[in-house]
């Protein structure tokens, strides 16, 4: 049993709630020094909280943190770096403008810009180039650097300030795998001068190729540890499923009808950073049918529902309705074909939250003028008020500003809003994030009544137990492809993480 | 009564802005008095000219209309792009091409059989000429994305140009670089004072706008699209269509307001008819916080500060451009006061 001493950094009981949910219950890991740690997890498995704590963003409710063995507390992102914490965000904080050299000098202790000064960072960055063997151009703004290259910059950054410890926070998600081969060489130059590495992934493959060691965190608790050399795809599915915790509610659902209601085929897109994140979805929608779209996040569902809803337009392929092809339609022509939609950003695209919820109720009617061309406000007034009601959102009256909503009245509002236009197709992204058990089982009664009448719905979302209670069909989305489709009473929670982690079905 | 939409969202915070508009022309009427001082004047006798003096007759009182007319004019229209989030600092320029408008039919040969009529026309082709001009920067800004700040300021020059060579080298009738008298002007409503039924028509666009903006799903769309970009492309609202849409609005308005100025001011087309209106308006649609009333509120007093100027110029010999002071501190100080009051409101939201 190695002292405490010679780990670099150690957790011990760590637990944090946000209200009633426990992000991090009891918690204990530790780091050596020239190790990689994989922490695996699911999306709200409680990593991205943990690694704040590390980071000094959140504070603990109780546990406590040790570095080279002397117990600390971590107060600020500063405090953590003067205790060699490094962290690279999923989102770099990187001047665009910027190359790399005045990034260094941003971040550095003097302020001034002389050229004295940019000739030493210079020396030390070239110096830590050839010790890690990482390449990048020093000169060149970053805007104008790939994403990989900004990475390497981001972690230059880590290394120029001399940090011991690096989380480097789903670094994968964005590059392409020639470039998560380089960078994993230099994770192992980093290790073999006695850093030590956090590596937080859900791509199981990654974590079974470049970890010393692995953490899988589920619901908020390490639910195994293991070393990489004796692990398996097969028990690091199981512990990061949690089945026996899987917890499906039962539904009356009628069965689908053979109507098609909507058809894409081959849809293409990428995403505002130009990654293309989708590569060819094909889907059919059936009426009264609710199709699951399961997957890791960032693998091209917020573009599939973009897509769908006819908010974006995709770069290939085509989607169709009975009536009508839809590809290269405006979002007006989509709303006309009846097709709802439920974005997962409910404060600033389901709504506009100066506004009124009277306001918020014209945003997506098609409707809204009487006989003489001015808004008919009545009219609306009474649909609105109607509509709170039948879908009980709990507010003062019509007249409340949106935002002072709370996240599942804000739901059941935009919920109220697209159901009420009857809608035909209903994509929705993430419908019962964040929201309370509650809220989220009456979203869950909402799909399936409007199911029931016959509305085609796609349900986005990582939360798989939703998707086992109200979908007909779960299909996996990986990579921006559709890799399998599954009747939730024909599969397991196992099979379908299984196949979210890039596996054949 | 008219129900409607905004009214009801705006009285929860009408009194904070209120308050920071009333904060705001106190505080700028309070710096300006230390101008006032360096130029050796007395405050009090400066403000009294300034703004209460033109309230002593029907002829000083009509000489406020004359800036009333445009300032609100001007004022309504940058309303619309700011109800989008956009800025038209063009308003100089689409100001000087409405005149350019008037002129031309008020200077026609047909004009003086025309005679009323040819105000009307005038005021078509001032619209028209303003709403094109405005249109190439929306233009811009829908096809290359450039900033349409910089772009209807540019254009402001280039307009300035324009005229300059038009009334030097085309429209020069005497020894004076300007155009010959229009035909005919709009008229006067009493005859010892300025005053004209140019009002009446910019009054009657005031409530024009009210109805467009908040009563109108083309207005909804408008400021949903200032509320949120990601919003309105759910709802289905074009932004580069409503971006083009407000950005000729405006125009049209500048462009009415400079056939005003011809029709009801100078006679003529001639440098310096714009007279800084395009940026007064500005002033008066934050001061008026996009409101109607506010604008026409805002207005007024924007022109009692400039007519009253040239009052206290005569009386206490403080520069007129004193007016251009107090205009820039009060929009100072509204900026000032929004940001202090957003970051209160954060602050709380913190807690």
């Amino acid at each position: 049993m190695a002292t405490r001493e010679q780990y670099l950094l150690e957790l011990q009981g760590i637990s944090k709630s946000f209200k009633a949910v426990k992000a991090n219950d009891n918690i204990s890991l530790k780091l050596a020094k020239g190790e990689i740690l994989a922490l695996l997890g699911e999306n709200g498995a409680g990593k991205s909280t943990l690694m704040n704590i590390i980071y000094g963003i959140y504070r603990p409710d109780s546990g406590k943190i040790f570095i080279n063995g002397r117990q600390v507390k971590i107060n600020s992102p500063k405090e953590a770096m003067s205790f060699g914490i490094g962290m690279v965000h999923q989102h770099f904080m990187l001047i665009d403008r910027f190359n790399a050299i005045e990034n260094m000098i941003l971040i550095s202790e003097d302020t001034s810009l002389s050229v004295l000064n940019r000739k030493k960072v210079r020396i030390r960055l070239e110096e830590l180039k050839n010790q890690y063997n990482i390449d990048v151009d020093l000169d060149c703004p970053v805007e104008q650097l790939s994403i990989s290259m900004q990475q390497k910059v981001e972690i230059l950054k880590l290394l120029y300030r001399g940090a011991d410890i690096l989380i480097l926070d789903e670094p994968t998600a964005v590059l392409l795998p020639a470039e998560a081969e380089s960078l994993f060489r230099i994770m192992r130059n980093m290790t073999s001068m006695g850093k030590g590495v956090i590596f937080i992934s859900h791509k199981m493959d990654e974590v079974l190729e470049i970890s010393d060691r692995i953490n899988v965190l589920s619901l908020g608790k390490v639910t195994g540890e293991m070393k990489t050399a004796d692990a398996d795809k097969n028990t690091l599915i199981t512990m990061m499923s949690g089945e026996d915790a899987l917890h499906v509610d039962a539904f009356e659902k009628k069965a689908p009808e053979e109507d098609v209601l909507m058809e894409c085929e081959g849809l293409e897109a990428y995403d505002e950073r130009h990654v293309k994140t989708l590569n060819g979805v094909s889907l059919k929608v059936h009426k009264g049918e609710i199709i699951g779209i399961a997957g890791v996040e960032g693998n091209g569902q917020e573009e599939l529902a973009q897509i769908l809803a006819g908010t974006k337009y995709a770069s290939g392929g085509t989607i169709k309705t009975p009536n009508m092809d839809l590809s290269h339609r405006s979002t007006r022509r989509f709303m006309a074909e009846k097709i709802g939609y439920i974005p997962s950003d409910r404060n600033t695209t389901g709504t506009v939250s100066d506004f009124s919820l009277l306001q918020n109720w014209l945003l997506r009617k098609k409707e809204v003028t009487g006989k003489d061309g001015l808004l008919d406000t009545k009219r609306m007034r009474a649909e609105c008020i109607e509509g709170m009601k039948i879908f009980d959102v709990r507010a003062k009256d019509e007249n409340t500003r949106s935002s002072t909503l709370s996240g599942g009245n804000l739901q059941k509002f935009i919920l109220a809003r697209e159901i009420g236009n009857a809608p035909r197709i209903l994509v929705c992204s993430y419908p019962t994030r964040g929201l309370d058990v509650k809220a989220a089982r009456y979203v869950h009664n909402c799909l399936i009544e409007a199911k029931n009448n016959g509305t085609g719905i796609i349900v986005i979302s990582s939360d798989l137990e939703e998707l086992f209670a109200i979908s007909d069909r779960i299909a996996v989305l990986h990579r921006g492809k559709v890799i399998g489709e599954k009747k939730p009473e024909e599969t397991t929670a196992k099979e379908i993480v299984y196949m979210m982690m890039g596996g054949n079905a | 009564m008219i129900e409607n939409l905004l009214e009801k969202y705006l009285n929860a915070d009408l009194l904070k802005k209120l308050g920071i508009m009333l904060a705001s022309v106190a505080a700028a009427i309070l710096v300006g008095s230390i101008f006032v001082l360096m130029s050796g004047a007395d405050p009090l006798e400066a403000y009294y000219y300034m703004i209460f003096k033109p309230f002593s007759s029907v002829t000083s009182l009509g000489e406020v209309f004359i800036y009333f007319t445009p300032l609100l004019l001007v004022g309504l229209g940058v309303c619309f792009t700011f109800h989008c989030k956009l800025s038209n600092l063009g308003g100089e320029g689409q100001i000087l091409f409405g005149a350019l408008g008037m002129t031309l039919i008020g200077i026609s040969p047909a004009a003086k059989a025309l005679g009323p009529f040819s105000l009307v026309l005038g005021a078509l082709a001032g619209i028209l000429f303003g709403t094109l001009y405005a249109a190439l920067a929306a233009w811009f800004r829908a096809l290359f994305n450039a900033s349409e700040i910089v772009i209807t300021l540019m254009l402001n020059y280039i307009a300035e140009q324009f005229i300059s060579y038009i009334i030097f080298y085309h429209l020069k009738t005497g020894a004076e670089p300007q155009s010959a008298r229009i035909a005919f002007s709009i008229p006067k409503i009493f005859p010892n004072s300025r005053i004209n039924y140019g009002v009446i028509a910019a009054l009657i666009l005031a409530f024009v706008y009210y109805i467009v903006v908040y009563r109108t799903k083309f207005g909804y769309n408008l400021r949903t699209l200032g509320g949120s970009r990601k919003a309105a492309k759910y709802g289905g609202v074009s932004a580069k269509r409503y971006y083009f849409y407000a950005m000729m609005i405006s125009g049209a308005f500048c462009g009415l307001a400079g056939m005003m100025q011809v029709a009801g001011n100078t006679g003529r087309l001639m440098s310096g008819v714009a007279a800084d209106f395009g940026f007064g308006g500005i002033v008066v649609a934050l001061l008026g916080n996009l409101h109607p009333a506010g604008v026409v509120i805002a207005a007024f007093f924007m022109a009692l500060v400039s007519a009253g100027a040239v009052t206290m110029q005569v009386k206490t010999g403080i520069p007129t451009s004193f007016a251009s002071i107090l205009e820039a501190l009060i929009v100072l100080f509204i900026l000032l006061g929004m940001a202090l009051s957003s970051r209160i409101d954060n602050r709380k939201k913190v807690k």
